[in-house]
């Protein structure tokens, strides 16, 4: 039994040990995965921590090997966020707020400079269709396979491809488009 | 798909990575860990309380001290020795209670249950004779009826 198997088949039995591991591999990918769906920091960390829970409750039921529990994780963060979204009021905070409080840097220039570009790439992936912005997301920043994105996403590889292929297009004209203005 | 346009989609994903890279520097802020840990904890429990109360009766378990498993054990122990001590060696006697006596009849000899005679009887052997004696009149029926019973005891 390879290391990921073994971590898979403790995580199922719920040892604290192995939930542990999976927190620091997944709370930075899935905070990010939701702050590039709305932008705001405390609802994402809200719903990090749900997915962690819906994960140790799903996770008994998963079928396939350790090579899918990427995608599956992935999986289960949309269903969190679909789950938000049905929900009728969701108190935001005020988004400048928790920035000025959280991610504290070294350099302040350097910080600023860091934080317009990704602001600029934030806004930019802000104006995606869901599950376009999910694929780019998940294939270019979390790294994962075409056969992962499909997975986690519940589409065919062929569709998988085709989004890539489209956001690829509109994701260069809108930055060529941006550095133009700028 | 021709290789240059391969080659130039592989390019325009290269361009694109390194775009959305930006991306990675967004991190979850460490006191949230503390967040996780609970949410993840508090499941685990409601999960935990789940599969208990579904398991059928006989495959719970509950906490017994030992002391009062050792106790258990050792009242029993005694009680099971006090019982065997006390008890008299009267395994011949229980085996004739238990065998009935048979009566077929006017003039039959009941049997005393055998016995091994060196046990009970050492000196000789007993009978039980019992007779029925019934006195008719035509027409009416029976008028009156005497039952007999003869200990006899002998010796060998």
């Amino acid at each position: 039994m390879s290391d990921q198997e073994s971590f898979l088949s403790r995580l199922r039995k719920g040892e604290p040990d192995a939930c542990e591991l999976l927190i620091e591999q997944f709370e930075d990918p899935l905070f990010r995965f939701f702050v590039c769906d709305h932008r705001d920091y405390h609802l994402a960390q809200e719903q990090t921590a749900e997915t962690f829970a819906q994960l140790i409750c799903a996770l008994p039921k998963m079928k396939g090997h350790d090579d899918q529990l990427r995608a599956f994780v992935f999986s289960i963060a949309r269903h969190v966020r679909f789950r938000y979204w049905r929900q009728p009021s969701i108190s935001r905070c005020n988004v400048e707020l928790v920035k000025s409080v959280s991610d504290p840097q070294p350099s302040p220039e350097h910080q600023l400079a860091d934080r317009e570009q990704l602001e600029r790439i934030l806004e930019v992936i802000s104006q995606f269709d869901s599950p376009l912005r999910d694929i780019l997301i998940l294939r270019f920043v979390e790294e994962l396979s075409v056969n992962e994105v499909a997975s986690a996403m519940a589409l065919p590889v062929g569709t998988v491809k085709s989004h890539i292929h489209r956001g690829i297009a509109k994701l260069k004209m809108i930055l060529s488009d941006s550095e133009c203005k700028t | 798909m021709s290789k240059d346009e391969f080659t130039k989609t592989s390019d325009d994903q290269i361009e694109i990575s390194e775009s959305l890279s930006v991306l990675r520097q967004i991190r979850s802020p460490p006191e949230a860990r503390a967040s996780y840990r609970a949410s993840i904890d508090s499941e685990l429990f409601k999960v935990r309380a789940t599969q208990l109360s579904m398991m059928p009766w006989w495959r719970r378990s509950v906490a017994v001290p030992i002391p009062l498993i050792v106790a258990t054990c050792i009242l029993l122990l005694v009680s099971t020795w006090v019982a065997l001590g006390s008890r008299p060696s009267d395994t011949n006697a229980a085996r004739a209670d238990k065998q009935p006596l048979a009566f077929n009849g006017p003039g039959d000899t009941i049997a005393s249950p055998k016995m091994n005679p060196l046990d009970t009887f050492p000196t000789g052997t007993s009978e039980l004779a019992a007779s029925v004696s019934t006195t008719y009149l035509c027409g009416v029926g029976p008028l009156s009826t005497e039952m007999q019973y003869v200990y006899k005891e002998s010796d060998l």
